[in-house]
């Protein structure tokens, strides 16, 4: 991923709106699928994009701090997003999301690991690569739900264990 | 992993004590460490380790019907402890030991898994046989994290993001 025609300010910006983004996706598909681990693991997955990007948004007051952190409305910054509804508007296909997910999650794995190299603190250099580990992190998750997400949610609803929450 | 010594129940019974153990540990740490990415892993892991407990708890009144669950305060099954260490031990010490466990918690699975008849209960412990292993690679994660900056745990505002 080359991204060194673009301002740092564009990159961070652009960060952010990713992890928002993603924040906001995880969460609206978690109350939407039945499994309760699918669900648990897409809570943890909003949560942590939610912390990726206080931090940014910390990196990004500490390099410019002079400037307000203004979201831009579309990016040429090469993030994949990821869409719940298609063309008629009817919530996507949960596997075709994760598909989607999977995607953004490499390029957000990608795209940490440049972005760190734009930094000369070795500390936001460190937590840069954290956080391309992390996203590697998600898209192994992300991989293993695809994997096995029709499967599980039969099994379970087979077995009268769909809502794990309710039993107990 | 041979687990063909061992009887149903005793099985059962070693899993469901290990994920108590595992929910205590992962809960206990995360309360003890500052990163907050690592607090909130932790916690993730420790729910994820209640609902494997939950499902062999279902299991195991499936099998032995209304037996009471007594969990042994030893057990012969070879599933490791993660080993909590003191407090002064860095935490690489004890994400290696966790590692250690779930890529145990892995192996156990599978075998547990062939000595089931029915499809959906074999399908459903190869489910939980990946999930340790994503708790091992998420472990992993941390543990490579920790070698490289050993302190981050302590002396890193910056990962400090808490709500």
């Amino acid at each position: 991923m080359d991204i060194s025609r673009y301002s740092l300010e564009d990159l961070l910006l652009a960060a952010i709106k990713s992890e928002v983004e993603a924040e906001e996706v995880y969460l609206r598909l978690s109350e939407r699928v039945k499994n309760p681990f699918l669900r648990g693991r897409l809570e943890f997955l909003a949560d942590e994009e939610k912390k990726h990007k206080k931090f940014l948004e910390k990196v990004f007051k500490e390099t410019f701090p002079a400037k307000n952190i203004v979201l831009p409305r579309a990016s040429n910054v090469p993030l994949p997003s990821v869409r719940l509804h298609g063309e008629t508007g009817a919530m996507r296909d949960v596997i075709v999301i994760l598909e989607d997910a999977m995607k953004a999650e490499k390029a957000a794995h990608e795209f940490y690991d440049h972005l760190k190299t734009r930094f000369r603190d070795e500390k936001v250099r460190t937590a840069l690569h954290y956080l391309a580990l992390m996203e590697l992190d998600h898209y192994r998750i992300l991989r293993m739900e695809r994997d096995e997400i029709g499967e599980v949610e039969n099994v379970m609803e087979d077995m009268g264990y769909i809502n794990l929450d309710g039993v107990y | 992993m041979d687990i063909s010594e061992f009887g149903m129940e005793e099985l059962l019974l070693a899993a469901i004590k290990s994920e108590v153990e595992s929910e205590r540990i992962y809960k206990e740490t995360a309360v003890r460490v500052k990163n907050a990415f690592l607090r909130e892993r932790l916690e993730f892991l420790a729910a994820e380790e209640k609902k494997h407990r939950q499902f062999l708890e279902f299991l195991y009144r499936k099998k032995m019907g209304d037996k009471k669950i007594v969990l042994p305060e030893k057990s012969r099954v070879p599933l490791p402890r993660i080993d909590i260490g003191s407090e002064n031990d860095p935490i690489s010490l004890l994400l290696e030991s966790a590692m250690k466990a779930e890529k145990a918690a892995e192996a156990f699975y599978n075998a547990l898994a062939e000595r089931f008849e029915d499809d959906e209960t074999r399908k459903m412990l190869k489910v939980f046989a990946n999930m340790e292993y994503g708790h091992y690679k998420i472990l992993e994660s941390e543990y490579e994290s920790a070698k490289v900056f050993e302190d981050y745990d302590t002396i890193w505002p910056m990962m400090h993001v808490g709500p």
